[in-house]
């Protein structure tokens, strides 16, 4: 999918160390609308690609809004962002949604950890306006960190939101299993947030296999609907050697930590030099050598930027 | 590398190509010479004389049509066909002709194909700012013959941050030089974005825009056809205001290799939403704008370009560049070229197209 040029025409601080853009197209076409869960990606330096959910879901103006927390281990993706200023324009690429609303389910249970609370958001607000049935709960280390708070307490949210401010990890644990327990059967369970508290719900949600589970991955920077969050298996399919890639490395460092040295040489996804072909398993790719046929042909990636969709990833190597 | 053959290069300004002229060049490495026909149409023909080999643009036109050669006398027309032997019976053998190159005038431009296969003018890539009944401003239809190679101009021209840097004062600053990048490819057509919000604005712009110094959003997009010709479109607006209050020009430049190592660089700048202050002022302005734009391309970025040429020829070991982020422009045109021209050399060797 193409490139669209964005205007920030509007930033706003939610929260302590979270912002909130508000992109209107830069000339050209309008944006395309979207449903509830879906994020967009943008473009925010040649080689820093990141998607980010979007907020404003309810009577769509034609913008988008994204909000962002700015992450201090972040690899550029939420500072840049934090550094935008009104009136810059940025890259921005249609809207995609691996996390809508089942439009069959009767009842919903939507779960926010911290930034998590940006699709989760948009699905509540659509829900309230379409009079579905749904309940929100939103945990957060403190009230200032938590974003949205005066809409969650407005009269259309408030009676089905549950706030949990700086729960302790058994609390939070216990405080699920209780919502998951309350919930009626067939109930559709949506669920955002960082990594420990998305491996706690699925591990709850397990239990109750009348519960349907939806995840919005995210992880370092900000919302990583597609990526695996918890780091991703490489295979090497000419020896069968695999190594595990954890989230804040890439495939070039592990292998060559492990002595397997891919050239390579700007590292920054431009240059080309370690494209290396994919046997198996989908590529997320973070580069710019690479055209979109390429990208959406999948059978090849440059392993320095790049990461994967899937779990596992078996390249030529 | 081979040069890419089947395409269309860019000759020259149609201004350049004087009736009753002859004006020779040398195209891939081609010595060609190129005249009007009584017609105004624009013919070119190998620069030697099929006989003994005398350069055919150090004769003359003779009968409206025909080029005589300044040795022997043989004339021949702009097909490359003999078409008078003065000498014995006049009997023109069928081996005397000389290759002739396919022309197309557009665009205020004479463009060249340099190939065996069917020249196509629908390929030639749109230029219509730069027609004469455009109605636009357009700055002097300028060129040079830059000591560079056609590759490392235009990885000089599709990335752009070196404006900030070789061309401080005129097109950029200190400012300017962290830009936002975009890239994007459509079939065998790139565009590289870049902005810089809020900084001053840089002289050139600054003497088109409100001549005060102030601050400016700055954009400079590039788009990138085969084999070497590109549009910038930039300009300068208020902070945050769009790009439609603001003003600029569209950057055109033609690279046409006449070497390896040399290259015909054709440019000129059409104005985008020009602000008028009257003249004699708005004379002034067009002419600096000429002058700084020539400048900038013959002594700034031809000083470097040489310079780095001359290191890469004469390195006595391997050379592989390092890359930035900034070079994605050039990866992405350079991959283009790169396949095309294998692309054409595997059917020249498969017999599929004529030798070249």
């Amino acid at each position: 999918m193409t490139w669209q040029a964005a205007r920030v025409a509007q930033v706003r601080e939610e929260a302590v160390g979270i912002r909130s853009l508000e992109l209107v197209p830069a000339g050209g076409s309008d944006f395309a609308p979207f449903a509830p869960g879906a994020h967009v990606e943008l473009q925010l330096g040649p080689s820093l690609i990141r998607p980010y959910s979007l907020v404003n879901t309810v009577g769509w103006d034609g913008t988008y809004r994204v909000a962002v927390k700015l992450e201090p281990t972040s690899r550029g993706g939420s500072r840049r962002v934090h550094e935008l200023r009104e009136g810059e324009e940025i890259a921005v690429r249609p809207p995609r949604n691996n996390f809508p609303l089942d439009p069959g389910a009767k009842h919903h249970l939507l779960l926010a950890g911290g930034i998590g609370i940006t699709p989760i958001l948009g699905m509540a607000r659509h829900l309230a306006a379409s009079g579905g049935s749904f309940e929100l709960g939103y945990f957060g280390r403190s009230r200032s960190e938590m974003a949205f708070l005066d809409e969650l307490s407005g009269a259309s949210l408030r009676a089905r939101t549950a706030l949990h401010v700086g729960l302790e990890p058994p609390a939070v644990r216990d405080v699920l299993a209780d919502m998951l327990a309350r919930q009626p059967r067939g109930t559709h369970v949506y669920v955002c947030g960082p990594s420990p508290f998305m491996t706690l719900a699925r591990e709850l949600v397990a239990g109750h296999p009348d519960l349907a589970l939806h995840l919005e991955y995210f992880s370092n920077d900000a919302a990583m609907p597609d990526q695996q969050a918890d780091g991703f298996r490489v295979v090497l399919g000419r020896s069968g050697r695999s190594f595990e890639i954890p989230p804040d490395r890439t495939i070039v460092e592990v292998l060559a930590e492990n002595g397997i040295v891919v050239p390579t040489s700007c590292e920054q996804g431009v240059c080309g030099t370690c494209q290396t072909g994919v046997i198996s398993g989908r590529p997320e790719h973070r580069d710019l050598f690479l055209s979109d046929e390429e990208h959406a042909a999948g059978d090849t990636m440059l392993i320095c930027v790049s990461r994967s969709l899937d779990r596992e990833l078996v390249l030529d190597l | 590398m081979s040069f890419l053959r089947n395409t269309w290069y860019v000759a020259l300004w149609s201004q350049d190509l004087e009736a009753g002229k002859l004006v020779s060049r040398t195209f891939l490495n081609e010595p060609i010479v190129m005249f009007r026909r009584e017609d105004g149409s624009p013919a070119a023909i190998a620069d030697a004389c099929a006989h003994r080999f005398a350069p055919l643009s150090m004769g003359k036109i003779v009968h409206g049509d025909r080029v005589r050669c300044p040795y022997h006398a043989l004339e021949f027309d702009g097909s490359g066909a003999c078409v008078h032997n003065p000498h014995g019976n006049g009997r023109i053998p069928p081996a005397m002709k000389v290759r002739s190159y396919p022309l197309h005038e557009k665009h205020s431009l004479i463009w060249i194909w340099m190939g065996d296969k069917e020249a196509d003018p629908a390929l030639i890539p749109d230029f219509r700012l730069l027609d004469p009944d455009s109605g636009r401003l357009v700055s002097k239809r300028d060129w040079i013959l830059m000591e560079a190679s056609w590759e490392l101009i235009t990885d000089n021209l599709l990335d752009l941050s070196h404006t900030a840097v070789v061309h401080e004062g005129i097109l950029g600053s200190e400012h300017t030089i962290k830009a936002n990048l975009t890239i994007e490819q459509k079939g065998t057509t790139v565009f590289v974005g870049r902005s810089v919000p809020n900084v001053p604005a840089p002289g050139l712009y600054d003497l088109l825009y409100k001549r005060d110094g102030g601050q400016v959003d700055l954009w400079a997009d590039m788009r990138w056809d085969v084999p070497g010709c590109m549009i910038n479109d930039t300009g300068v607006t208020e902070p945050g205001a769009p790009r439609a209050e603001g003003t600029g020009f569209f950057g055109m430049h033609f690279l046409t290799p006449e070497t390896e190592k040399t290259t015909y660089y054709l440019f000129a700048a059409v104005r985008q939403n020009p602000r008028s202050w009257g003249e004699p002022l708005d004379t002034e302005i067009q002419r600096q704008v000429s002058d700084l734009r020539r400048i900038a391309f013959q002594e700034q970025d031809q000083g470097i370009i040489r310079a780095q040429q001359n290191v890469m020829h004469t390195a006595p070991y391997p050379l592989k560049y390092c890359l930035l982020e900034i070079d994605v422009g050039p990866v992405r045109y350079k991959r283009i070229m790169d396949g095309l021209v294998r692309q054409e050399q595997e059917e020249l060797q498969a017999g599929t197209g004529r030798a070249a």
